[in-house]
């Protein structure tokens, strides 16, 4: 039994590992904490060793899985750390990239514009995942495109 | 810059981003090493020579009959009763309900009352919590009622409790729940015009020809925890189905059984209770089909077979 989930788990890391750590990086902001994150989600993938209909319904539940285990660290990092975290994430004036502007986006509308721009989702299929209804997610995006805007004027919309 | 054109250049800017150098080796040497642990700590058990064992289990038996005769001696001078911690929430979406009534009947169905003779009560706060002190060892059931919700009478024991709205007559919910930590989904299947669905985390609603949604998949269990509702409007949208699927046994779990897990179905029909479904025997197998609703006629299956993958579950 442990190498048939290993082998499966060494196969789901190669797949979606990237697509992973990159959501978990919109969360984390750094690749080593990205990396504890997407580990974690797959201990649990490999502990769990669930059935899936479909190798989209794989990477959904994944997905899933990884911004839970980044909500909740970051939840008991804010705690435990708040003065100085309210420091660092003060909003940068200029975005030297896409990805900085995205990031410093608020969470909400970080994760739905992440799946929606990179990973192709559509609002039907985010609203899904990350459990909101679908015109919570419409809105998130709406909100989400608004912020962008502001941020980078006429290079944006 | 339009949202085409944004895609291409956030995706180009995203993949500029390096992931750190050999991370998947990493991850995947982490994950062994993290599942050898696993498996000598739950399976390097079977290594053990039991006779170094036995002093230990020499000297824990004669705790526990110490402590079963301190346990009789204590109860012949108290009396027994235990305070319960009562939990309710809406089956529908998990939120906890503030005002549930909660009333207590003994076996032959008469009300318990309270020093001054009124009926025993408890209410639950505003986390919908309720606290009561009942005679212990005694069989009391509890029937919880609020404004809008259908009454539900349980065995009166600490825990959560799941309580349904009241719905339209032709409307049908089950809830899912369930005792010990395992991997249990509620699954619906629809047969309507020759086509076949699935309602399940993915696929969380049903739509009719007129793209009115006729089921939702309510709450969905993450955690292997429960609860999981489904909710389906039978009238006119043809066959329905609704089983209990076990994912993690078409793994490792060759024993398990539904009665093992302790699985428990709470069948609502408008704003009736129509009844509660558990497995009683030791029958195996990972799909436990509960009941059907054809042409609006309900008629419980409770049939349990084995599939080699969920997709195969009619």
């Amino acid at each position: 039994m442990l190498s048939a989930n290993i082998n499966k788990t060494e196969a789901a890391v190669r797949k979606y590992g990237d697509s992973l750590m990159r959501i978990a990086y919109t969360y984390t902001r750094n690749m080593e904490d990205a990396q504890d994150m997407v580990q974690d989600a797959f201990v649990k993938y490999m502990t769990k060793a669930p059935e899936f209909l479909s190798t989209e319904h794989e990477k959904a539940w994944l997905i899933r899985i990884t911004i839970n285990i980044c909500k909740n660290h970051l939840a008991s990092y804010y705690r435990k750390n708040r003065d100085e975290l309210d420091e660092n994430l003060s909003v940068c004036d200029e975005h030297s990239t896409l990805v900085d502007a995205v990031n410093s986006l608020p969470e909400k509308y970080r994760t739905a514009i992440h799946l929606y721009y990179y990973e192709g989702y559509s609002a039907k299929e985010i609203a899904r995942i990350i459990g909101l209804t679908e015109s919570a997610v419409t809105s998130r995006l709406q909100r989400g495109r608004g912020l962008l805007k502001k941020m980078l004027g006429d290079d944006f919309g | 810059m339009n949202d085409t054109r944004f895609a291409t250049e956030y995706k180009k800017s995203v993949d500029a981003v390096a992931l750190p150098e050999g991370y998947k080796e990493s991850l995947i040497s982490a994950l062994i090493e993290s599942e050898k642990t696993r498996s000598s700590e739950t399976g390097g058990k079977n290594t053990w020579n039991i006779r170094s064992f036995i002093p230990a289990i020499v000297a824990a038996s004669l705790v526990i009959l110490l402590g079963f005769g301190a346990f009789f001696a204590m109860r012949g001078i108290f009396l027994e009763k235990e305070e319960l911690h009562i939990k309710v929430y809406s089956a529908t979406n998990l939120s906890c309900i503030k005002g549930a009534r909660i009333v207590f009947r003994d076996k032959d169905g008469n009300l318990l009352a309270d020093k001054k003779g009124d009926p025993l009560t408890a209410v639950t706060d505003e986390n919908g919590t309720a606290t009561a002190t009942l005679p212990k060892d005694t069989a009391v059931s509890a029937e919880i009622s609020s404004d809008g919700y259908i009454p539900l009478t349980v065995e009166a024991q600490a825990g959560n409790f799941y309580i349904s709205p009241v719905m339209t007559e032709d409307t049908y919910r089950a809830v899912l729940t369930w005792e010990k930590s395992c991997d249990l989904d509620a699954i619906l299947t629809r047969e309507y015009k020759g086509k076949a669905e699935q309602l399940y985390y993915f696929n969380s609603d049903f739509t009719n020809e007129e793209g009115t949604v006729i089921a939702t998949l309510d709450t969905d269990s993450e955690n292997g925890d429960g609860p999981e509702t489904i909710t389906f409007n039978s009238n006119g949208n043809g066959y329905f189905r609704f089983s209990v699927g076990s994912y993690s046994s078409l793994k490792e779990e060759a024993d398990f059984t539904f009665a093992n897990a302790g699985a428990t179905v709470t069948l609502y029909q408008g704003d009736k209770l129509i009844g509660e479904y558990s497995v009683s025997d030791a029958e195996s197998g990972n799909v436990w089909c509960v009941f059907e609703v054809s042409d609006g006629t309900l008629t419980i299956i409770d049939d349990i077979y084995t599939v080699s993958a969920m997709t195969e579950i009619k």
